[in-house]
C-alpha cells in the first residue's frame, strides 16, 4: 500500500558495517531530511534505500511556500555522536527539523545522508496528513536515550 | 515523531513549551487502559511541566529576537545555543514541577538530569533556529 511506514531502512543496516555513514558531532557526514506529500504514489519503510526513491515516484513536497526540494539539512555540527546504554548504541541531532513560511501538506519524512549519495537512515509516517499554512513545522526528535532515539541499534 | 504546527507564524512558547514537556514526560499510550489514575497523574505532570517550561521558551525566544535586532543577518554566524544558567533553572522549573509526584525521585536521577538538559538544549535551540529562519524569510534569503 502507497505512503509511509515507520521504520529503519534494512539497507541502513547493511551500511553501517561498511561505514557509509559518520554520524560524529562536527567531523561526521551532512544529514537531511526530505518530507513527502499528502498522498504519495510510493510505498516507503524498511524497504526505502534512498531519498531518489521519494524523488522519482514525485512524491516530495514541492519546491517553495517554504520548502526547499532536498529538504531540512542538519549541520556536520548538529551531529550527536553515538552512545550506548547496556546493549543499544543511540543517537539523534541536536535541533529539531523546521520549515518556516511554510504552505504544505506532508504525510511522512525520510532522513538521508547527503554526504554518501543520499542513502536513507530513517523513514518516519505522521499517521496521517499534517497541513500548515503560512506557518511553522516542526518535527520533534524522540528523546536521545536507548529506548526513545530516533536511531537505535540493540 | 511528534509534529508540531502553529499557522500564521513561529511557535509561541505556550506551544513550545508543551511539546518540549510531551518529549521529557512522553505518556505511555496504553497506560490510559491499564492504570486510569496513574494516567491522569501523568498528564498533569506533562501540563505542569509545560507551564513551568513556558517563561523559558519565552525568554530564549525574545533573547534571539534581541540578538536579530542587535546583529542582523551576522546572527548566522553565532552559534546556536544557551548558557548553563538557563539550562540549570530550566532543568529545576521541571524538577519542581515533579515534587509531589511519583516521578519526582525519577527527575533527580543523574542520568536522568542529563538526558532532560539535553532535550531542554534541543527544544531552546530549535526555538533559536526557527528565530532565525523567519527573519532570514522576512529579508527574502
Amino acid at each position: 500500500m502507497a505512503g509511509f511506514t515507520t521504520a529503519m531502512p534494512t539497507s541502513f543496516k547493511a551500511e553501517l558495517p561498511q561505514a557509509i555513514h559518520n554520524f560524529t558531532t562536527t567531523t561526521g557526514h551532512v544529514f537531511k531530511v526530505a518530507l513527502g506529500i499528502a498522498s504519495p504514489t510510493g510505498t516507503y519503510g524498511a524497504a526505502t534505500t534512498n531519498y531518489s526513491n521519494l524523488t522519482g515516484n514525485s512524491d516530495e513536497v514541492p519546491n517553495g511556500s517554504g520548502y526547499t526540494t532536498g529538504g531540512f539539512a542538519f549541520t556536520a555540527a548538529q551531529n550527536t555522536t553515538p552512545s550506548t546504554s547496556g546493549t543499544t548504541a543511540f543517537w539523534t541531532w541536536s535541533v529539531n527539523p523546521n520549515w518556516t513560511s511554510a504552505t504544505f501538506a506532508t504525510s511522512g519524512t525520510i532522513f538521508y545522508n547527503s554526504s554518501a549519495s543520499n542513502q536513507a537512515v530513517y523513514v518516519g509516517s505522521f499517521g496521517g496528513t499534517i497541513s500548515v499554512s503560512s506557518g511553522t513545522l516542526t518535527l520533534t526528535l524522540p528523546s536521545n536515550t536507548n529506548t526513545t532515539a530516533i536511531l537505535r541499534i540493540a | 515523531m511528534l509534529v508540531m504546527v502553529t499557522n500564521g507564524g513561529p511557535h509561541p512558547p505556550e506551544t513550545l513549551a508543551l511539546n518540549t514537556a510531551m518529549a521529557i514526560c512522553p505518556i505511555d499510550e496504553d497506560l490510559a487502559k491499564t492504570d486510569g489514575p496513574r494516567h491522569f497523574k501523568a498528564l498533569c505532570l506533562q501540563a505542569d511541566i509545560a507551564r513551568a517550561l513556558i517563561p523559558h521558551h519565552a525568554e530564549v525566544q525574545n533573547g534571539q529576537r534581541n540578538l536579530i535586532k542587535m546583529n542582523g543577518d551576522m546572527v548566522h554566524a553565532i552559534e546556536l545555543g544557551v548558557d548553563e544558567g538557563r539550562l540549570t533553572e530550566s532543568l529545576r522549573a521541571v524538577q519542581q514541577a515533579a515534587l509531589g509526584t511519583p516521578w519526582a525521585e525519577h527527575f533527580q536521577k543523574p542520568e536522568v538530569m542529563n538526558a532532560i538538559v539535553d532535550e531542554l538544549h534541543r527544544h531552546f535551540r530549535t526555538n533559536q533556529q526557527i528565530e532565525r529562519q523567519w527573519h532570514a524569510d522576512r529579508q527574502g534569503a
